[in-house]
């Protein structure tokens, strides 16, 4: 079916056209192609996009194109409206709840939440699939790997470590930037005790003339 | 005048407890329970006096710790569990919990920094519903009934439930003109009234009447010699 000579381009292209994250076996099914050549392929064209606007990477066991995170701001003034779909606070305690404890009973939403009825926010992240009940207890789904850009629920301490670190910088750069009016403070204060000190010598001097 | 006083305000036993652990610089593995129960009670103490509900959790809470104290008072057994374990459990699965929860919500923020060819978000796009598109299926759903009656020659639902509102004979507004229509000519004994009814629906229908017109000032209840009587309090028009 397909004429021309396989290779790298068409994983390329499969890649940028597919609305959902390809597996290996996937395109390599597609291409008619054996999974050690794709997922070669695949090593290289990642490493290709390294610095490009656009990057390759591992997204609930399959391979996706996504923009690169560095230009975030001008796509969000491009496509502000796609960006509705958000979590409230009660949401997100449940999913991380659900996520880290999994399976996950209603009673141990509840309890961790310190919240009587914790349905409403459970119904609203089945109805968005990102959690899906099981007879133990509520399980993450797939698409929920996709919403934090996780690639396997294994990952998930990696990622949140990922996240702790952006959390830090961030904390830290606010702390600098404190750290920074505290310097000039001090700078302030010094300049303010250079023009007190002339009169400190002089009190010294009575006073030691006065023991003397 | 009551001050309400707003001192740290918990959202649970839990928080509060790793609150106060926190404070005593207490090692969540070696709990001090004779320490910490006391912090707790006086914690919940010092709420209460300043009007801070305290939940039955919080209750429930103090329960287990006072618990696990008087359990802590009998000579260890060496096979037997320690009773803190189950308690120091949840602590560090709560602990673990709230430190999660603001990394989760950055690797949200991560993520959303990635776009991809189509963000597929068709829960946020579907339109909600109106009373119209209720109206639209329910008529809908009228019309397949009332087919599905004619074809196979049954009964069918529609048809029951026709049946069964035709059972309601009485209805408040005729009930209320029988009131008042009795009541142009003479004043009515109640007991005699409700007696020659054939019906407890009747009964229960009228009652209600009653009661309507009786909130219309239009009736009023009189006891003459012990006999309670319906009397009309306004003037007859005609």
């Amino acid at each position: 079916m397909i004429e021309n000579q396989i290779d790298k381009k068409h994983v390329e292209a499969l890649l940028f056209v597919a609305k959902e994250p390809l597996t290996i076996q996937d395109i390599a099914k597609h291409l008619k192609e054996d999974e050690r050549v794709v997922l070669r392929w695949i090593t290289e064209l990642e490493y290709e996009y390294k610095e490009r606007g656009i990057l390759i990477r591992k997204v609930a066991g399959g391979f996706e194109m996504v923009s690169s995170p560095e230009c975030h701001e001008a796509i969000e003034a491009l496509v502000p409206k796609e960006y509705i779909n958000d979590l409230s606070n009660a949401q997100l305690q449940t999913i991380t709840i659900v996520a880290l404890f999994q399976p996950a009973t209603r009673a141990t939403i509840g309890q961790m939440r310190e919240v009587k009825n914790p349905d409403e926010a459970i119904q609203r992240l089945v109805e968005k699939q990102l959690i899906k009940q099981t007879e133990k207890g509520y399980v993450t789904t797939d698409h929920f790997l996709k919403f934090f850009g996780i690639n396997d629920l294994k990952e998930l301490p990696k990622a949140l470590e990922k996240a702790n670190t952006e959390l830090a910088n961030k904390t830290k750069k606010k702390e600098n930037s404190e750290e920074d009016d505290e310097a000039l403070e001090s700078i302030s204060d010094l300049l303010g005790e250079a023009n007190d000190n002339p009169k400190e010598p002089t009190d010294e001097v009575s006073s030691d003339s006065l023991h003397m | 005048m009551e001050y309400i006083i707003k001192t740290d305000n918990f959202e649970g036993p839990f928080e509060l407890l790793l609150d106060l652990i926190k404070k005593r610089q207490m090692d969540i593995y070696d709990l001090h329970i004779s320490q910490i129960t006391r912090d707790y009670m006086d914690k919940l103490k010092e709420m209460n006096e300043n009007s801070i509900e305290v939940t039955s959790d919080f209750m429930e809470m103090a329960s287990v710790l006072l618990e696990i104290k008087s359990k802590l008072l009998i000579p260890v057994e060496p096979d037997k569990e320690d009773p803190r374990n189950e308690l120091v459990k949840q602590l560090l699965d709560y602990q673990e919990y709230k430190e999660s929860l603001e990394k989760m919500r950055e690797l949200k923020k991560i993520e959303q920094k990635h776009f991809k060819r189509q963000r597929t978000e068709k829960l946020t796009k579907k339109k909600t519903g109106t009373l119209a598109d209720i109206i639209k299926i329910y008529q809908k759903m009228l019309n397949r009934k009332s087919k599905v009656q004619t074809e196979d020659g049954r009964e069918s639902p529609l048809e029951r439930l026709k049946k069964e509102l035709a059972r309601f004979k009485y209805t408040m507004e005729e009930q209320m003109e029988f009131l008042k229509e009795q009541l142009e000519h003479d004043r009515i004994v109640v007991e005699d009234f409700f007696g020659n009814m054939r019906d407890k629906e009747e009964m229960i229908v009228t009652f209600g009447a009653l009661l309507e017109l009786i909130k219309l000032q239009y009736i009023t209840i009189v006891e003459d010699d012990e006999v309670l009587m319906i009397e009309r309090k306004v003037e007859s028009n005609d």
